[in-house]
């Protein structure tokens, strides 16, 4: 009896011993209005403001991704653009659109001097601060998608129901009809998996040319740079976007469309 | 009479000046930046047809690229947000004439 009670506690002690030493390695999925979200935070906290939290969805509804990535200049990587005050107030980065006009103004020298209700809209980290935009109400007649956002954002723009602008007067170059180059073909590594077709046109309709050569594709010649999913869901090569913002690495079937022979 | 129009012409010259260095932004400094922004939009806005161009034409556009990051480079003042953008949008466009230029020349 002893015996049983002894085991039992020990088999009780490891169990939990088990479960307390657990780190936790897998991350947690965001719900679909935090997939993309990024948190900026060059300079936020040396100001003693809350960090920047931006969410990706809603700028995508109405702007292509060449928009504010080239045109504005914002970076690839979160934090990796040196945002001051000061760039914002003098119509850069998110003073371009932000300026009191086209939306909401971003960044001015008083307003902490009369209310830090408008610094908390972008500098919102862990404060609790309603949005203007909820995202089930605005995104509630698009396409749905399985993960991500859980919004079929291709389709979307196919059907009509978003037009992002490829243009911001006075910033954007006015751009000849874009040369779309070739599809083609990527093998894929595991046997059995369909290979992937992968279309310039869909990219290049929302990215451009320079967003992603040299910057994100560096290889010249087609084949000689080895693509792994190792490497892109840590971020580079695909991954850069999908996994972050575009549709995620969990959607296998959307890049690996062709029939294997 | 001679003296008094030199001395006022002096004057309105020299009022000039000083308005002109209150007001850096004034219209008067106004051709020189669009002078280099209206290079930067010729050169910058035919990424789109990269692929078109010969060889030669790539190399003129990675030279006018590089004259123009010479010229970003004197921007200072109160043009360090502009010149901070324009700097990342020109290096986007040369690397990607770089690139292209490259694949050129490696499917000879």
């Amino acid at each position: 009896m002893k015996k049983t009670l002894f085991l039992a506690v020990l088999s009780v002690i490891v169990f939990l011993g088990v479960a307390l030493a657990e780190t936790g390695v897998k991350k947690r999925r965001p719900l679909p209005f935090e997939y993309g979200r990024v948190v900026i935070n060059n300079y936020s906290e040396g100001a003693r403001l809350a960090p920047v939290v931006f969410d990706h969805w809603q700028h995508r509804m109405n702007f292509t991704c060449r928009v504010c990535h080239v045109d504005i200049g914002f970076a690839m990587e979160a934090e990796a653009t040196d945002i001051r005050a000061v760039d914002n107030m003098s119509g850069y980065y998110c003073g371009t659109c932000h300026d009191g006009k086209k939306a909401f103004s971003s960044c001015e020298l008083d307003f902490g001097l009369k209310s830090t209700e408008t610094c908390d809209r972008c500098h919102s980290l862990g404060k609790k601060v309603e949005r203007k935009f909820d995202f089930a109400e605005t995104t509630r007649g698009l396409p749905k998608e399985r993960f991500g956002n859980g919004i079929d954002w291709e389709r979307a723009e196919d059907e009509g129901k978003i037009t992002p602008s490829d243009y911001i007067e006075g910033v954007s170059i006015k751009r000849d009809q874009l040369v779309v180059q070739k599809d083609f073909l990527l093998d894929a590594k595991v046997e059995g998996m369909p290979e992937i077709i992968f279309s310039h046109k869909k990219h290049t309709v929302w990215n451009g040319c320079e967003l992603c050569h040299p910057e994100i594709f560096i290889g010249i010649k087609r084949g000689t740079t080895k693509y792994s999913m190792v490497d892109i869901y840590e971020g580079r090569f695909c991954g850069a976007c999908h996994g972050s913002v575009a549709f995620p690495l969990l959607d296998c079937q959307r890049c690996h469309t062709q029939k294997v022979q | 009479m001679k003296k008094i129009i030199f001395f006022a012409l002096i004057g309105v010259c020299g009022l000039g000046m000083l308005a002109g260095s209150m007001f850096p932004d004034s219209p008067g400094t106004v051709f020189a930046a669009d002078d280099w922004k209206q290079e930067f939009a010729e050169v910058c806005g035919k990424t789109q047809n990269a692929m078109e161009f010969t060889p030669e034409e790539l190399r003129s556009l990675i030279n006018r690229c590089i004259r123009l990051e010479e010229r970003l480079n004197e921007l200072n003042g109160p043009q360090g947000s502009e010149r901070k953008v324009y700097a990342t949008r020109l290096k986007m466009c040369k690397e990607l004439y770089i690139y292209t230029l490259e694949y050129r020349e490696k499917e000879k």
